[in-house]
Order: structure tokens, then C-alpha cells, then sequence
């Protein structure tokens, strides 16, 4: 009776029902089955007030959102182009650089198509840019930046996975940038072969794109010389940003009215977190079930049964979670997911830090992928594209993104080599 | 969506005023939570490195504020339906279809909302019972309470969505498409 219940819940997931209601849903039921009462699924979504670490996820959301909506993409924009303009692919190099900046602030939402996407998309095709290689590239950049400080999916692994947020931070900086210089290198190619001319170096307009971009180069370094200088925690820098971004927008640069624009920005970035946040206390309780029906040991179990060595387990990982990463959105599938790899890949000896840096950039190539990656039908929605032909044009951005991943996955000292450096 | 509650039911006009005003308390309370929350945090920073104070109801304070952010988001987000769901499929669905999959949904979400509310109804009033303070003389069930209230609102938007989508398929609203909520 219950698997039936369940089972009907889960055809209501897929048909488009809120995943927090599947998921509350499914607890509920399964709690109901062993007769513990429907408070214990209460008590466990509780636990959303005592994560210290939470407080950082509504912080830098609402943060990354006043960004957004600000002119500062503009402004980085201007300044990168005026460092890389002159490089072959430099336009598309300074696209992919813009979009990990407002990635790592917006947390991959969608909202990084939507702010960079207008604004790039006809400056590449009026470089000389093809219409597919400008799409490809913007649909992927989409999610690209995930890896870096302070994204909210590499705070929510952190939550999940109960790892050190400040390590996991660290973790993903080479990982992040590798994937941007291996992008970087397929565009000179396309830049040389398409012939595009480039604009010359002049100091005088990186001086002078600096000054109207001077304001929101520090950011970065407030979070990560904050943290890491000891002065403050991940959720104190998340307030910090809130308080830097707002005096900024407001007060220097005027992009932003206190009165027209912020009531809409809290609320749109709060729906946001609110959604999250819901699964996130839903699913505690089903993950609380899960431990004491012990079915991560049972997992194991049946794992090493079929799996014999490390490497096989990483390739299946790999595999999997581009499934997941393309059915699901990353919020979901690290809340739901990772409970269950986590105890697996550990038994593989795999770095809980290590799984994290595999897990966001199979879920960040996931994004993009066809038939369901939801880059696909934001960038649909917002160039006005037929799916199909997005499919097209992200395929070569996705290999090269593919040959990362697969650096990453084994090559674990990539992501770990910066967590000793720093001895966290 | 708007025109049609000129020439509707008096009941939808004045749902459509409830509907606006606690969507305008629910989203003004957020803006307070979220901007004394930052002001909260970031002065405990400045306590800690520049006078070596700090205010020992800060943390717990700010924790159970992400609790009620995290309601209050889920309400508006609730309202206007956008709730994180896997929704490739449904996208592929010609719209009658859809229409009738999403007022079933809607129902299905109704339903669990009110049993999670219900749980945590009995959950806050027996923490109300054990008489647990969390901070500064507040007991702990009344930062609690926005748990059984947000899930017994979000079971309301769901019920009111469904009401309204059966009311406007029936009344032939052309080109209607259900589940967008909103009055």
C-alpha cells in the first residue's frame, strides 16, 4: 500500500508536481508505514533553524539578485572586454569569465541567461560571432561559475554532505577555472577559424572601463580574504556582501531605488530560497527515515556487489548524475541525491570534498544537456529560439566541458591540493 | 488574467482583494526579515572585530529567521506557482491535457499541505505545552508557528487555484491555462 502511494507520488513528480509536496509527501508516507507519527517529518524540517550555514543562502541569493539587476554585468563586461578584446576569441572568453562572476553570486538559477544573455548576445553576433556558437556558448555559461565562492550549490553540498563549507569553497577554484580555460581554448580556435577581428589593446579604456567597474572587482576578494583571513564565517560574508552590494547599487552607482526596485528583487529572490529551503526541510525528514531504515548501508551493500573497483564507481557516477542533472535542477538533486552517494563514494575512499567538486560539475554539464537541461529552455525562452536548434549549438560547448569532467574525476588533487595548501 | 476580475463573480473580486493584500503583508515581512537579518549578522561582525563584543541571541535569532524566510518565500512562491518541479514533460502536453493535469496536481498539493500542517500543529502545541524559551523571554512555539501557518497557506493558494481554474474552464475564459495561480 505504501510503495503504491509512493510510487504515485513519484509519477506526480514527473508529470510537474512541486518536488517539496513529493517529497513531503513520500516522508509522510513512509513514516505513516513503520508507525512513527507525522511529527517526527516536523521535527526533522525544524532543524532548518539550527544550520547555522543556512543563513548564508538567502544572504547571497538576495545579493547575487541585486547584481543582477543592476548594470554591473554591463560594467564587467565592459572591463573584460577591454583586457581580452584584443585576444583571438577574446569576446567569448570575456563572456565566459562575466557569466562564472554573476554564476558564483546568482547561484546558477537561470538568472545569469536572463541578466548576461541580452546583454552578450548581440555583442557576439555583431563581432561576427555564428548565431550557433553564440547561443552554444551562452546556454552553457549559463551554469558555468557554479564552482566558484560563494555559489549557493556549493553551500547547499556543504549543508547536505555536513563538510566544511569554508574547504568546499577552496575546493572548487581550480576545478572552476579549469573549465573556463579549457572553454577559453576551444573559442580562440573558433575566434581564429571564423577570422574575427579583434580591437586593439589600449590602456586608456581598461583604465577608464576600471573606474566605472572599480566598485564590484573587490567582492570576490571581501568573501574570500573575509573568510579565509579568519575575520569572518561564510554567513557573516554573506551578510557583508548584502551590506557591500546595497550601498554600492544604491548609493555610488544609483542602478538600484530602494523604493521601486527592492520590494520586487526580495521578493522574486525569496521565492527562490523559499522553494529551496522547502525541499531542503522536506527532505530532512525522508533522509532521517533513510538512516534509520539504514538504506545507504543497504546501497553499499548492493554497490560492492556489482562494483569492484574506484574507478568504475566514478565512471558510474559520472554517468548517473548526468541523468539526474538533467532531469532534476541542481537545488533538488544535491538535497535528494547526494544522502545517498555520499556513504557510497566514501566507501570507494572518494573525498567527500572531492565528490563534491564531481557532483556540481556533472550536475553544471547536466544543465545544458538535451532532451530536459533547464539552460535549454531558459535560453529558449530568452533569445526566442526553437529547443532543437539550442540542442545543436551546445553540443561542442558541452564535449569540451565533458573533457573537464573528466579531468576532474580523476585527478582528485585538482580539487584538493588548494584545501591542504590551506589546511582546512 | 487581470481584465476578467472586472466582470466576475463578486466572490472572485473579493478573493482577488484577499489575495493581493496578504500577498503584499506576506512580501513586507519578508523585506523586514531579510534586511534585519543582514543588519543582524554583519553587526555581530562588527562587535566581534572592532569592539570584542557580540549579542548572544544573535545566531539563534538569525536561524530562525532563515525558518521564516524560508516560509514566507514558499508562500509567495506558492501563489505564483513557482515551486522548483520537474516540468519538461508537461511542456509537451497540448493544453487541455495540461490543464487537467495540473488541476490534479494542484489537489494532490492541497492534500499533503494540510497533512503537514497538521503535524505541525500537534508539534507546536506540544512545544507550547513544554514551555521551551528560545531568546530574550520569546517561547519558542510562537517562532515555530510560521511552520503549520505557512503549510496551511500554501494548502489554501492550492485550493484557491484549483477553485478558480474550475471556474474559468467552466466559464470558457479562452486559451485559459491552469496551475499559473495568481488571482
Amino acid at each position: 500500500m505504501t510503495a503504491l502511494y509512493v510510487i504515485a507520488l513519484l509519477l506526480c513528480a514527473i508529470c510537474g508536481a512541486p518536488l517539496f509536496v513529493i517529497i513531503g509527501g513520500i516522508a509522510l508516507a513512509l513514516f505513516y508505514a513503520v508507525g512513527i507519527d507525522a511529527q517526527a517529518v516536523i521535527i526533522e524540517m525544524y532543524r532548518l533553524a539550527s544550520a547555522p550555514m543556512l543563513v548564508a543562502i538567502p544572504l547571497f541569493t538576495f545579493a547575487g539578485f541585486l547584481l543582477a539587476e543592476s548594470s554591473s554585468p554591463k560594467r564587467l563586461v565592459n572591463l573584460y572586454r577591454a583586457i581580452f578584446g584584443w585576444m583571438p576569441g577574446g569576446l567569448a572568453i570575456v563572456s565566459f569569465i562575466a557569466c562564472a562572476f554573476f554564476t558564483a553570486f546568482t547561484g546558477a538559477s537561470g538568472v545569469t541567461i536572463i541578466a548576461l544573455g541580452g546583454l552578450l548576445y548581440p555583442i557576439l553576433t555583431s563581432e561576427q560571432y555564428s548565431e550557433k556558437f553564440s547561443l552554444g556558448l551562452l546556454t552553457t555559461s549559463g551554469s558555468l561559475g557554479l564552482l566558484f565562492p560563494p555559489s549557493l550549490p556549493l553551500i547547499l553540498f556543504a549543508i547536505v554532505a555536513q563538510v566544511n563549507v569554508d574547504a568546499l569553497f577552496l575546493a572548487g577554484i581550480v576545478p572552476g577555472t579549469l573549465l573556463i580555460v579549457l572553454l577559453s581554448i576551444y573559442s580562440i580556435y573558433t575566434g581564429r577559424k571564423l577570422g574575427i577581428p579583434r580591437t586593439p589593446f589600449h590602456l586608456r579604456t581598461i583604465l577608464k572601463a576600471l573606474r566605472e567597474a572599480i566598485w564590484i572587482i573587490p567582492l570576490p576578494f571581501i568573501v574570500l580574504v573575509g573568510i579565509y583571513g579568519g575575520f569572518f564565517t561564510a554567513s557573516e560574508a554573506a551578510a557583508i556582501t548584502v551590506i557591500y552590494v546595497l550601498i554600492v547599487e544604491v548609493f555610488i552607482y544609483r542602478d538600484i531605488s530602494i523604493t521601486r526596485d527592492i520590494p520586487r528583487i526580495v521578493r522574486d529572490s525569496m521565492i527562490l530560497v523559499g522553494g529551496v529551503l522547502m525541499i531542503l526541510g522536506c527532505a530532512l525528514g525522508l533522509t532521517n527515515y533513510m538512516v534509520d531504515e539504514q538504506i545507504p548501508m543497504k546501497a553499499i551493500e548492493l554497490m560492492r556487489t556489482c562494483i569492484s573497483s574506484r574507478i568504475m564507481f566514478l565512471a558510474l557516477l559520472n554517468v548517473f548524475l548526468l541523468i539526474v542533472g538533467c532531469l532534476m535542477d541542481i537545488f533538488s538533486a544535491t538535497i535528494v541525491v547526494v544522502p545517498l552517494i555520499l556513504p557510497i563514494a566514501k566507501e570507494f575512499g572518494v573525498d567527500p570534498i572531492h565528490l563534491g567538486i564531481i557532483f556540481l560539475t556533472n550536475l553544471e554539464i547536466g544543465y545544458s544537456t538535451p532532451p530536459v537541461g533547464m539552460n535549454l529552455f531558459i535560453s529558449s525562452f530568452r533569445f526566442k529560439k526553437p529547443i532543437p536548434q539550442l540542442y545543436r549549438a551546445s553540443l561542442p560547448f558541452l564535449g569540451v566541458l565533458f573533457i573537464a569532467l573528466i579531468i576532474i574525476t580523476y585527478v582528485p588533487d585538482l580539487s584538493l591540493w588548494l584545501v591542504q595548501l590551506f589546511g582546512r | 488574467m487581470k481584465e476578467d476580475a472586472h466582470h466576475s463573480h463578486p466572490i472572485v473580486t473579493i478573493a482577488t482583494f484577499f489575495d493581493r493584500t496578504f500577498a503584499w503583508i506576506v512580501a513586507t515581512l519578508l523585506i523586514v526579515m531579510l534586511l534585519s537579518m543582514t543588519g543582524l549578522v554583519a553587526g555581530q561582525v562588527v562587535l566581534r572585530n572592532i569592539f570584542n563584543s557580540g549579542i548572544a541571541w544573535a545566531d539563534i535569532a538569525s536561524r530562525h529567521m532563515v525558518l521564516w524566510i524560508a516560509f514566507l518565500g514558499a508562500m509567495l512562491a506558492t501563489r505564483n506557482r513557482q515551486h522548483i518541479a520537474i516540468d519538461a514533460l508537461t511542456r509537451l502536453i497540448p493544453r487541455r491535457a495540461r490543464n487537467s493535469v495540473r488541476i490534479f496536481l494542484d489537489l494532490v498539493a492541497c492534500g499533503v499541505c494540510l497533512l503537514l500542517a497538521r503535524a505541525a500543529l500537534d508539534f507546536v502545541l506540544m512545544e507550547r505545552a513544554a514551555q521551551t524559551e528560545l531568546f530574550i523571554g520569546i517561547p519558542a512555539w510562537i517562532a515555530q508557528a510560521i511552520i503549520p501557518f505557512g503549510f496551511a497557506m500554501m494548502a489554501l493558494e492550492y485550493a484557491i487555484g484549483v477553485g478558480l481554474d474550475i471556474y474559468r474552464i467552466v466559464t470558457n475564459v479562452p486559451g485559459h491555462i491552469a496551475g499559473r495561480g495568481r488571482l
